[in-house]
């Protein structure tokens, strides 16, 4: 068993990454459960803690059971107690985390699905209220070209066909031809799903098409549906750093390579 | 025979409906008895009717769904419900637009588009309520 303290983004994902690997993990808040009691209820093999934890704590566990491995998320302080750190460190074995990192088990890859198909999808799931009022400009001219526009917060456009979930934001992004990223925060979501996004960005991003206004947009669109969006190096891209390599380069500290081969192969299932 | 469904009175046009001789289903308390002249029933009685059964919005439209041994069901569409909508699910405008128990018929050709490009073409457009027709879209193989 393996225990992840929870209440940074990285242990969610981390706890993430080895479930879809089939390999037994519990998240832990040390606000709710005193260190020893869950010590003692989960009989970890290997504890996973972050800065939310009681050092002290840490040290004593540390103490009474030398040979139970401790990973620390975070970068490497003098008073860190851990076996290897996720995150920087000199004195410690280090895996360090790429601010491109991607949580590739967070994935549902979509299937193609004629009921929900359309020439142009986008959703305003993770957008604030600001934003969407903010776009609401490029909204009428997606509107305009015919998108249809899913999730919360609510659009006051016909085009707003209502909340989905997450199979069928999949299913909806997979049978689409192309799909708008009207932030710029999701288009690695919806590439690995199977999507071809359209990005909303100032700067350019490798690979990928682009917009900043109405013309781009409209540009960009027109161009997509032409001539049809491959994402097959955008996706290696996005691959090549994900929650899976973390999780296989922390077996690999450990010794575990036949765990670290597990997640590997998970982590080629995406492909 | 047709009969139309109305959960609540207030959403249909009382007159239109009673003037094509179309039964009404209903619980609702209705208006006096003056305005109006079509045989009204309580809802439950669609379970037995062998008619054909209108529905005019989503809420009622579900009713149709609900009874799997009535195959003549038509929803009627005179606006883009959802549009007035505060939160709602896809799924929901799926199972009632993309239905292959029910025809779709459109009241206004600015309706049929919007339902063609977001969900299916409606087998009817029929700006006048005229039941020659509703019969002859539900006797259609």
């Amino acid at each position: 068993m393996i225990v992840i303290e929870t209440g940074i983004e990285q242990s969610k994902y981390i706890g993430s990454a080895l479930a879809s690997c089939g390999i037994d993990s519990v998240g832990w808040d040390s606000k709710i459960k005193p260190l020893f009691k869950m010590v003692s209820e989960q009989k970890p093999e290997l504890i996973i803690y972050n800065i939310n934890s009681d050092v002290h704590g840490i040290k004593k566990l540390k103490e009474s059971n030398p040979a139970l491995p401790i990973g620390y998320i975070g970068d490497d302080t003098d008073n860190i107690i851990a076996d290897f750190v996720i995150g920087k460190s000199k004195t410690k074995p280090a895996i360090t985390v790429p601010e491109s990192i991607f949580p590739l088990s967070t994935i549902i890859v979509g299937k193609e699905d004629p009921m929900v198909s359309s020439d142009i999808c986008c959703f305003t799931h993770g957008i604030t209220q600001d934003k969407a009022n903010e776009t609401r400009e490029l909204v009428i001219k997606l509107c305009s070209l015919g998108c249809r526009f899913f999730g919360f917060p609510r659009l006051d456009v016909k085009n707003y066909l209502g909340v989905v979930d997450a199979d069928m934001r999949a299913n909806i992004i997979k049978s689409s031809k192309v799909c708008i990223d009207l932030d710029g925060t999701s288009w690695k979501n919806i590439v690995m799903t199977g999507g071809r996004p359209i990005v909303y960005s100032n700067s350019d991003i490798k690979n990928i098409k682009t917009f900043n206004d109405e013309e781009s947009l409209v540009n960009s669109v027109k161009t997509a549906l032409e001539d049809s969006i491959d994402c097959v190096v955008a996706k290696k891209q996005i691959m090549q750093n994900t929650f899976f390599d973390l999780c296989a380069s922390m077996f690999y500290i450990l010794g575990a390579k036949e765990a670290a081969q597990v997640v590997l192969d998970k982590k080629d299932s995406y492909k | 025979m047709i009969g139309v469904i109305a959960e609540n009175i207030n959403d249909i046009d009382l007159e239109e409906f009673s003037s094509c001789g179309i039964s009404i289903f209903s619980n609702s308390i209705l208006p006096v008895r003056d305005t109006y002249s079509a045989s009204v029933y309580c809802m439950h009685n669609i379970y037995s009717f062998q008619g054909i059964l209108i529905a005019t919005n989503m809420s009622d439209a579900f009713k149709l769904l609900s009874n799997p041994s009535h195959s003549k069901n038509v929803l009627i569409v005179d606006n883009l419900e959802w549009t007035k909508k505060e939160v709602f699910n896809y799924r929901d405008l799926l199972k009632v637009y993309q239905s292959d128990t029910i025809k779709l018929v459109a009241r206004t050709r600015q309706v049929y588009d919007d339902l063609k490009n977001f969900f299916k073409e409606p087998d009817l457009l029929l700006e006048k309520l005229d039941v020659s027709k509703i019969e002859e879209l539900c006797n259609e193989v």
